[in-house]
């Protein structure tokens, strides 16, 4: 009943697609590039990877449950500072002029004790740990009761994008618990292991990749699911999906806590990568780069939301080196066009593209397709 | 044996009283067709069977159970399903998909996570019923207006609702369209309960048996279809606004 379509029918760019890629693609990342790239390079690519892993995620709540979340630098900044909070307590506990005293900044902020949430970070796995549930829980609440409320569109994206600028206000207001506007900084060891020696770099780009891949899959699996066509029907009529018998607040919630969880588990990562974590990297701005570098690879994509994020990032570095400043311009002039052009971003020129390569070799593939389908 | 029962329900929004004390009962296995000029209430009937719009006072009872107060997708869950004046189908999913979402409303959420690996059982013989069979794997937003319609239907039926409540089906359908959707309806009322909106005088003629006539917001008359005709009140109703056709 359900007819596939002839392997000799599908045009190269269909074959690319499937786990054959999928394995070639991990294999060269994995095994190919922490040997060409140089550790300069190889710690940008990790950066730019724990971005895609967040565009991963939104690219479930948005493109796929149309949940348009202006404020995910927040859940990357909770899975963020919970590591780098972490971090921090590690090297004070390494340093012997500190150790076993307050963090530096504290110190000087004349506290006398560690307050009770830096406290409990103290061993590596509740870092890991709070890192994902903190943005799984935080989404989860928020998303419920406003979910529940039927609060979306531009209410829920505005909602959002205050939750990220009220975030950044509490981190730069308590400074004596998070560092202040400096952020935290100066990461020697995670879990006994320095993370200055280029195998650490290396450990850390390849449990991105990891990362990375498994987020890949876990989403494609739900995008591949009923839950994942009730997503999209959610995104394209939620009244209508009620009166399929569907309460849409479950799902919706779902998706999000679960792309909030992604952008935690890429803050947690991205920490010891970057060596700082400041509010800077986790407001309004970051957040909206974040959404932007999904609607350029392809909200609609999973793979085209990773890539947007890699490419994006790329180019930021490449062009701001070149000349500084210009990059602002060029990234508005380059979100302009991908509106104007291409709406469904590179994914969906991508997809264009196959369509365009099926159609001379095969004379209206779709209605074969359909007739097979009808007969018993 | 009753399957519906409205008693004393009144709808206001505001100044305006859209359904004002309406009493009406529904038994097992009837083919209810409502209809009334612009604004006599049918659709706010409908919606406030729903739970798309909530009722100031009276109550709604379904099968023993009452209705008011609670949450759409509980009452589709309770056996009441319905169509839209404007047909909303998913259109970036397929027409199978279309009707495996609605036929899988009662799986748990951790079922629903699961990749199925075949559409659900019925969704061929549904489509069939539909006459949609060969756009099975067309994306719904590519359909006709009509097609839209039975589309609509197919999924509705997929949920083994124990009443129907279809708004305006052959709305903006050709004649032929018409006439398969009329065909449509006489085999679905059949085995099922429906209640029909309808503003179509041909249609109405034509596949109607029972029909009550609302009028701002209360039942004018009910009956079979011969005598509600031939009631003045109803035909000063249809005709003191406008002749012959009774859409503007």
């Amino acid at each position: 009943m359900t007819p596939t379509p002839a392997p000799g029918r599908r045009t190269p760019l269909a074959r690319l697609r499937g786990p054959a890629t999928f394995l070639a693609l991990l294999a060269a990342a994995l095994l190919l590039l922490p040997h060409l790239l140089e550790p300069f390079r190889l710690n940008l690519l990790t950066q730019y990877l724990c971005y895609s892993i967040v565009a991963l995620g939104i690219a479930l709540a948005w493109g796929r449950g149309g949940m348009l979340t202006l404020g995910h630098g927040v859940y990357f900044g909770l899975g963020a500072y919970a590591m780098a909070i972490h971090l921090t307590l590690a090297a004070t506990a390494a340093d012997p002029l500190t150790r076993g005293r307050l963090p530096q900044f504290m110190a000087w902020s004349g506290r006398t004790e560690l307050p009770w949430f830096w406290q409990a970070l103290t061993h590596p796995a509740a870092a890991v740990t709070a890192a994902l549930l903190l943005p799984a829980a935080l989404a989860t609440l928020l998303g419920w009761s406003v979910f529940r409320q039927r609060v979306r569109g531009a209410y829920f994206a505005l909602l959002n994008q205050a939750l990220a600028a009220a975030f950044v206000i509490l981190l730069i207001g308590q400074q004596h618990l998070t560092g202040g506007s400096n952020g935290l900084t100066d990461f020697p060891v995670f879990a006994g292991h320095s993370l200055y020696t280029p195998t650490a770099q290396t450990t850390l780009y390849t449990l991105t990749v990891l990362t990375l891949a498994a987020t890949y899959l876990l989403l494609r699996h739900l995008t591949h699911s009923r839950y994942g066509r009730l997503l999209i029907a959610i995104r394209d009529g939620e009244d209508r999906v009620r009166y399929l018998g569907y309460d849409p607040t479950w799902a919706k919630t779902l998706a999000y806590a679960l792309s909030a969880t992604a952008a935690g588990a890429a803050g947690a990562l991205f920490v010891p990568v970057m060596g700082i974590i400041s509010p800077t990297l986790i407001g309004v701005v970051p957040s909206i780069m974040m959404v932007l570098a999904v609607a350029i690879g392809g909200r609609d994509s999973l793979a085209g939301a990773a890539a947007g994020a890699l490419i994006m990032n790329t180019a930021q570095t490449t062009f701001s080196e070149t000349f500084t400043g210009g990059w602002t311009y060029l990234q508005g002039a380059l979100f302009v066009v991908v509106i104007a052009l291409a709406p469904h971003g590179l994914a969906g020129l991508a997809h264009t593209a196959r369509a365009a390569l099926r159609r001379p070799r095969t004379p209206a593939p779709a209605q074969e397709t359909a007739t097979a389908g009808s007969t018993p | 044996m009753t399957l519906l029962d409205i008693r004393d329900l009144t709808v206001t929004f505001g100044a305006f009283t859209a359904l004002d004390h309406i009493d009406l009962t529904l038994d097992h296995g009837e083919l209810r067709f409502l209809i009334g000029p612009n604004g006599a209430g049918k659709t706010t009937l409908i919606d406030t069977i729903t739970g798309r719009t909530r009722p100031t006072s009276g109550t709604i009872t379904f099968n023993g159970h009452t209705l008011n107060k609670r949450s759409e997708h509980h009452i589709v869950r309770a056996g009441i399903g319905r169509t839209f004046q404007t047909s909303v189908v998913f259109e970036h999913l397929t027409v199978a998909d279309n009707v495996d979402l609605a036929a899988s409303f009662r799986l748990r959420p951790w079922q629903l996570l699961r990749r199925p690996r075949t559409p659900h059982p019925e969704v061929p013989d549904l489509l069939e019923r539909v006459g949609l069979t060969p756009h099975t794997h067309a994306l719904a937003g590519t359909l006709s207006h009509g097609q839209r319609q039975w589309l609509e239907i197919a999924m509705l039926l997929a949920q083994h609702p124990r009443l129907l409540l279809l708004d305006e089906p052959v709305a903006g359908m050709s004649a032929a369209e018409r006439t398969r959707t009329g065909e449509l309806l006489t085999r679905i009322a059949a085995d099922h309960t429906v209640v029909v909106i309808e503003h179509d005088m041909d249609f109405l003629r034509r596949y109607a048996r029972q029909v009550t006539v609302l009028h701002e917001g209360r039942i004018l008359t009910h009956g079979d279809l011969a005598t509600v005709q031939n009631d003045p009140r109803v035909q000063e109703v249809y005709l003191g606004r406008t002749p012959q056709e009774t859409r503007p």
